[in-house]
């Protein structure tokens, strides 16, 4: 026991000097740190937790919804809406969109009953369909202002209105929490990290074997507490 | 020279398995648990870029010394074997020397009963020859038993009583070195003269090996030429500054040996 704290001490007063060590740690830290940030990058990436919003104009000429679009800025459908009632044309929306005063814009009208719906872009490379969250909350408004003319009750307006709870579940046995994609790269991490641990010991042993210290320590102690030793000092410097 | 030293010592100490037979301590094997020993590789091994007082400090506490005890040691070889100023250097920068007196101090430092040293003067100056002798000296008067290879006999006649001359792993010679140079009669004369003897060196029919400056290493068969040449310069008066007669040295003797 006495030796085998001993060579881990030693081992480890030895690792942390060398740069090698210090350098392939920080890389492994920088690493572990950019695996648990992961789900937040991805999220920036899709655009799901975007810190400026857009700004979307949306020109209901005809008044269909009544003045109830201003309520789109109370939701969280991740844009900043400029409602317009005035008939504004193509080109001047797309002079606005040049000039970065919007972003996108939605124009409203009614035809033959229904109405119709034209999202505006800068280019559709970058966008290949509208918005889930704008159109789930403009169809909301819509059914909201239209239930509201028949003048129901809170009850039959509850009853009519849909009100689906989803739940996720699964048919196998073990239930796997977290991201995939941070559980692969931590995996990879957790693998380098061994990987760097058996390296390190087995480079100290052949050195010592290369150098002959081997013949003065294999004379004052076991083998085995000289590589369990290592591998126990070795482990506590990745800690 | 391939004699099978370092893998005798070797076997010795358990670093290499023996195919068959035995080694024993006062009847007991010689491993860690039955012997408190000490060694000096041949080649030197010391960790290069780990400062010297560490690395003696490691190697003590693996021996199972307590670090205040290894510290006096270690302060203390250290100042008998001169390499007190270094040792808060690493060791990369040492001299050789200066690394075989460590290592040396390695060897010793835990107090062992056996010291097996296995060419210890072998790259060593002259100074640093002469320190570790004087180490040598020390521990062989405080009692301890020293196992030391070397193909230098001028140092083996120096510390030894007993020998073991070895070729290709057989053992040629054994035994006490003053019993074993006894057994060889006198081959050579040592002489000095004042003036060139040359002349009675072969009138007696007698072979000179070296010859400089009327000093003289001549052949001979038995004491009893040694003597003949001694009465004829005496009866030519010349004057003798010196005149010895010498029996094989160990150095001599090895060749002979390992020669067969």
């Amino acid at each position: 026991m006495h030796g085998l704290k001993t060579v881990a001490g030693f081992t480890i007063k030895e690792m942390i000097k060398r740069k090698s060590f210090i350098i392939s740690n920080l890389i492994i830290i920088a690493l572990i740190v950019v695996g648990f940030n992961i789900p937040n990058i991805l999220n920036k990436i899709n655009g799901e937790e975007v810190e400026s919003e857009k700004k979307l104009l949306i020109v209901d000429k005809e008044n269909i919804f009544e003045g109830n679009l201003n309520s789109l800025n109370n939701m969280e459908i991740g844009y900043k809406v400029e409602i317009s009632n005035e008939d504004v044309s193509f080109e001047k929306i797309k002079e606005r969109m040049e000039n970065e005063e919007i972003d996108e814009a939605l124009v409203i009208n009614k035809m033959a009953g229904i109405l119709d719906m034209e999202y505006i872009v800068k280019n559709l490379l970058y966008m290949d369909k509208i918005p889930e969250s704008l159109v789930s909350s403009l169809s909301s408004i819509y059914t909201n202002m239209q239930v509201s003319k028949l003048n129901l009750s809170m009850e039959e307006v509850a009853n009519i209105t849909p009100n689906f709870d989803f739940r996720l579940t699964q048919t196998e046995e073990k239930e796997v929490e977290g991201n995939p994609v941070v559980m692969m790269l931590l995996s990879l991490v957790l693998f380098f990290a061994i990987y760097f641990c058996a390296y390190q010991v087995s480079n100290s042993i052949t050195t010592e074997k290369t150098s002959k210290i081997i013949e003065t320590l294999v004379t004052s102690t076991k083998p085995s507490t000289i590589v369990l030793g290592k591998t126990i000092g070795v482990r506590n410097c990745s800690d | 020279m391939v004699l099978g030293k370092t893998t005798t010592i070797r076997m010795i100490l358990g670093i290499l398995k023996k195919d068959k037979g035995e080694i024993t301590w006062n009847d007991k094997p010689v491993d860690r648990k039955n012997v408190n020993f000490g060694y000096l590789p041949e080649e030197r091994g010391i960790y290069p870029k780990t400062k010297i007082y560490d690395q003696l400090i490691y190697f003590a506490e693996l021996k199972g010394m307590k670090k205040e005890e290894a510290d006096k040691e270690i302060k203390k070889w250290a100042k008998k074997l001169k390499v007190d100023e270094y040792l808060e250097m690493p060791a990369e920068k040492l001299s050789k020397g200066n690394q075989q007196k460590v290592q040396f101090i390695t060897a010793i430092l835990h107090n062992p009963e056996l010291i097996v040293l296995d060419e210890p003067f072998s790259g060593l100056d002259p100074v640093n020859t002469e320190i570790l002798k004087e180490a040598i000296l020390e521990l062989v008067k405080s009692g301890k038993y020293i196992i030391m290879s070397s193909h230098q006999m001028s140092s083996i006649e120096e510390f030894c009583t007993e020998v073991l001359i070895l070729n290709r792993g057989v053992t040629v010679l054994k035994g006490n070195l003053k019993e074993i140079k006894n057994s060889y009669p006198a081959n050579r004369i040592d002489l000095s003269t004042e003036e060139n003897a040359e002349k009675y060196i072969k009138e007696l029919g007698l072979e000179i090996r070296n010859s400089k400056n009327n000093e003289y290493e001549i052949k001979i068969k038995s004491e009893e030429d040694g003597f003949k040449l001694f009465n004829l310069l005496a009866e030519n008066k010349q004057k003798v500054l010196k005149f010895e007669i010498k029996k094989p040295s160990l150095n001599e003797i090895f060749i002979e040996k390992v020669g067969e």
